[in-house]
């Protein structure tokens, strides 16, 4: 009950935010608000298989990439529909995560991690190598998508879309991980031989999660390529896996909100260090704005060695997976 | 019945020059309890390994239920009615044993490939986890944590996931495993109780379990099946005697 | 295509790869016997670089700056597994990650802190120029240390672990951890000096390149990848894997850079070859990875069976 009450306050913010905002005259923070939510939905398809399905899969970055560059495509293209760009930005990733997985998925360990990560990089120097879509450079959209009735260029109605988006993506997750298909998946991360032996072919429920994680961080980057109107092959390098990977981390993984906690916390820390001048730090080390990864490289080596249940772990005992009963 | 529910017929496994399994071949009558001994390193985990499919055998055919699955993947197998149990317990830890036992029931009654269905609403699946827990004898632990059971009950559930698969056969490796006298009686007795709707293959060192419940015992010594018959004449068996010299047959066989 | 440019791209090939083994083998022992992924590597390289970067302007001379680089990164190394690392052995491969990533963040700002983005190293003057080694084909003699160097410290390395004592442990403790713990080792004091010595072969690796690849920060994050391509390859916690898997790599590597642009130019039209030429040779090495692992999941020499 506590939860729910919780839930529909912090939803009442989100949507009273912009209008709190241009009235403050930060209209800036819109922007940033809605960059922040796209990442929650980015790391949330991550935690799908990080924090669910326990599989380390250094190549996420590379199906959030993709579906930047589908949109982005589809916009310089000349079809900058949203109903059409969007859905497709889920689908092409999709199938992307149902070839890799069908691959990467036989291995286990730390092979999985190497063969996610080398699919991801090949997908990395394939984007490099369009020098049709800016190459290495990349590539500055004309506009948005576009939705009928709605004009997307403006971050207002932007920021609303997004949020709508993601609260259907949370929505549908949570559904997800309580039904059947959730508890295999967590059951497979807890002891995927058993799970062999009692019937279940892993393999399939493996690939799907799989599939399933990388449409959402296609639309994820489908809404990463609107929000800058910039498309560069830098969002699919690894070391932006590593990204996601701290924000799920922080956040809780394995919990329903991490990836949303873990954005929020990151990109917010971030925000705060780069533009807020802390006076006593700044007295010890005039530069230290530039170095905010530093502060993020400590708070997340902390949290692995002493809370490792993330920012979520510190409040809820009980984590999502055989709590029934 | 004539057919055996379970035939094998001339396994073979080999790791590099080692020959674990040495052209094995057995039959498994339907409603049996067979028994499968040998000393420690014969290969009989390798065996029930390459029966329950988590193995592949290098040669040899496997027949149950009247179709060969030898090519079958391990989960079909299951599905087919073929289930095993571990000698080294593999439990699902965090999960409560209520939970553990649904897994199974979840596994054989529809599909999981359902992604929007609460699981906590499908009461009927819970019930029916409820009442094998109770069958296994775990009445009342229902919603301990696994990780937190004592070890013999640990052992009850690691048999109890592979029951609940509604199995027609059972490879039951070496249940008793670390158990004490008192723990052992537990596990004994629930064989007994199930052994009217499942055959049972048991591969166990207790040879006092072995010689009560067992209607025939195979041996299996350096991966080679020396001797199969019923417990009286596997104990005056003398080719059994000599691999057993100063093991259990000879010391603790109940006259 | 010449014969003697195939024999430069060689010699490239195993000046690059040796330089590899350096890292790859610190990384495949740990790996094979802490059970350990340490993404840090790359950032031991990376201070080791640096330091020798340092140590050479101090004291004037390249020998001398190398020479005292190595053991104070071994020295760096062990302070640091003595007080992070050791915690990070009993947990899982996840955490290891993590941590260890957060550590690559936290040794790339602090190095830019102390030293600032980058740093010069150049090649020693007296190697600085070419050597004729077969009429018409020059080759700079610098390179040639490298290999030198490279070679010296594989033999080194090829006694140490097959002749000594230490060496007899480090394998032993590769293959079976339990059986080393149960022989009597002194299993801590055994992990830090292997570690160390894994930061020794970071240091010389990432001094004796640093003329040729300059020394900057972010340095090891992408030869840590090649690094951990090298060991799936070569098999994890194999010395042996991981020499042959390392020239491996760093032939493929090579010789694809050089030689796919050309080749690609044959089959395709000039503006599919030049699009995809530098794309194709850069992942070369994942399709070589992915083909070894395809034949031999565990790769080419497995320590453990």
């Amino acid at each position: 009950m506590m939860q729910r009450a919780a839930t529909i306050a912090l939803l009442l913010a989100a949507i009273a935010f912009p209008l709190a905002m241009q009235a403050l005259d930060q209209a800036y923070y819109i922007s940033f608000a809605s960059r922040i939510m796209i990442y929650a939905l980015a790391a949330t398809s991550l935690n799908l298989i990080l924090g669910y399905g326990g599989m380390i899969s250094f190549g996420h970055a590379a199906f959030v990439g993709a579906g930047t560059y589908v949109a982005g495509i589809m916009i310089v293209e000349g079809m900058p529909g949203a109903l059409i760009g969007w859905p497709l930005a889920m689908l092409l990733p999709g199938l992307l995560a149902l070839a890799i997985g069908a691959v990467s998925l036989r291995t286990r360990g730390v092979y999985f991690i190497m063969i996610t990560l080398a699919f991801a990089q090949m997908i990395y120097y394939l984007t490099v190598s369009m020098k049709a879509y800016g190459g290495e450079e990349g590539l500055t959209l004309p506009g948005r998508s576009t939705l009928p009735f709605v004009d997307l260029a403006n971050d207002s109605n932007f920021y609303y879309t997004v949020l709508a988006l993601l609260v259907l993506t949370l929505l549908l997750l949570n559904r997800l991980v309580s039904s059947r298909f959730g508890r295999v998946i967590e059951a497979i991360r807890e002891n995927e031989t058993r799970m062999e032996a009692i019937g279940f072919p892993t393999q399939r429920y493996k690939l799907a999660c799989f599939v399933i994680a990388g449409a959402f961080g296609g639309l994820a980057g489908a809404l990463l390529a609107n929000h800058g109107s910039y498309v560069n092959p830098s969002i699919l390098h690894w070391t932006q896996s590593g990204n996601l990977m701290i924000m799920v981390i922080l956040g809780g993984v394995g919990f329903r909100y991490g990836g949303l906690i873990g954005a929020l916390t990151l990109l917010g820390l971030e925000e705060f260090i780069a533009n807020h001048k802390i006076g006593w730090i700044a007295d010890l080390y005039p530069n230290y704005q530039q170095h905010s990864l530093l502060g993020v490289g400590i708070v997340l080596l902390v949290i692995v060695l002493y809370a490792p249940q993330g920012i979520a772990g510190l409040f809820l005992r009980n984590k999502q997976g055989g709590g029934h009963g | 019945m004539a057919e055996p529910l379970l035939k094998v017929q001339g396994l073979v496994k080999r790791f590099g020059g080692l020959v674990a399994t040495d052209k094995v071949s057995l039959d498994i009558r339907h409603g049996e309890i067979h028994a499968l001994i040998g000393p420690n390193g014969a290969g009989k985990t390798t065996l029930i390994a390459q029966l329950s499919g988590s193995l592949a055998s290098d040669a040899g055919r496997l027949g149950f239920d009247g179709s060969d699955i030898s090519t079958l993947p391990q989960h079909e197998r299951v599905r087919r009615g073929l289930a095993r149990s571990y000698q080294i317990t593999s439990i699902f830890k965090k999960f409560s044993v209520l939970d553990n036992v649904a897994l199974a029931v979840q596994a054989r009654s529809g599909t999981s490939m359902s992604f929007w269905r609460p699981l906590a609403a499908e009461t009927v699946l819970f019930e029916e986890a409820a009442e094998l827990v109770r069958r296994v004898g775990l009445g009342g632990r229902e919603h301990a944590m696994a990780g937190n059971l004592a070890h013999g009950e640990q052992r009850q559930l690691e048999v109890g996931l592979a029951l609940a698969t509604q199995p027609k056969l059972i490879l039951l490796d070496e249940p008793m495993a670390g158990m004490g006298p008192e723990e052992s009686v537990r596990i004994i007795e629930l064989i007994e109780k199930v052994r009217e709707e499942v055959t049972v293959l048991l591969v166990e060192h207790d040879m006092d379990a072995v010689f009560r419940l067992a209607d025939r015992i195979s041996v299996l010594v350096n991966g080679r099946l020396i001797a199969t018959g019923e417990p009286e004449a596997i104990r005056v068996n003398p080719e059994v005697k000599k691999a057993y010299l100063g093991d259990d047959v000879s010391e603790d066989a109940p006259a | 295509m010449s014969g003697i440019l195939i024999l430069e791209q060689s010699l490239n090939g195993l000046q690059f790869g040796l330089m590899l083994f350096l890292l790859a083998a610190g990384l495949t022992l740990v790996f094979g016997i802490m059970d350990m992924i340490n993404l840090a590597h790359g950032s031991i390289y990376m201070v080791g670089a640096f330091l020798a970067a340092t140590l050479v302007q101090a004291t004037g001379s390249f020998t001398a700056g190398v020479l005292l680089a190595v053991p104070a990164t071994a020295v760096i190394g062990m302070l640091l597994e003595v007080s992070i690392l050791r915690s990070l052995y009993t947990r899982d491969h996840l955490s290891q990650v993590l941590a260890t990533f957060a550590l690559i963040l936290i040794s790339n700002e602090v190095v830019r802190i102390i030293w600032g983005s980058d740093v010069a190293l150049s090649t020693p003057a007296a190697l600085s120029g070419p050597v004729e080694l077969i009429p018409g084909l020059f080759y700079p003699s610098y390179r040639l240390l490298i290999i030198g160097v490279g070679l010296a410290v594989a033999l080194l390395l090829y006694f140490i672990v097959a002749k000594t004592r230490i060496g007899m442990l480090v394998r032993a403790g590769a293959s079976n951890r339990e059986m080393a713990t149960a022989m009597g080792v002194n299993i801590k004091l055994l992990f830090t000096l292997v570690f160390g010595f894994g930061a020794a072969l970071c240091a010389v690796a990432g001094a004796m390149l640093g003329p040729i690849f300059a020394v900057q920060v972010g340095m090891g994050d992408n030869i840590l990848i090649l690094a951990f391509v090298v060991i799936v390859i070569g098999g994890i916690g194999s010395i042996r894997g991981a020499l042959i898997g390392s020239v491996l790599v760093g032939f493929v590597d090579t010789f694809g850079r050089a030689f796919m642009p050309h080749l690609l130019r044959e089959f395709l039209p000039p503006q599919f070859a030049s699009a995809v030429g530098p794309a194709l040779a850069s992942i070369l090495i994942y399709v070589l990875m992915a083909a070894v692992l395809f034949w031999k999941p565990q790769g080419l020499f497995p320590a453990r069976g």
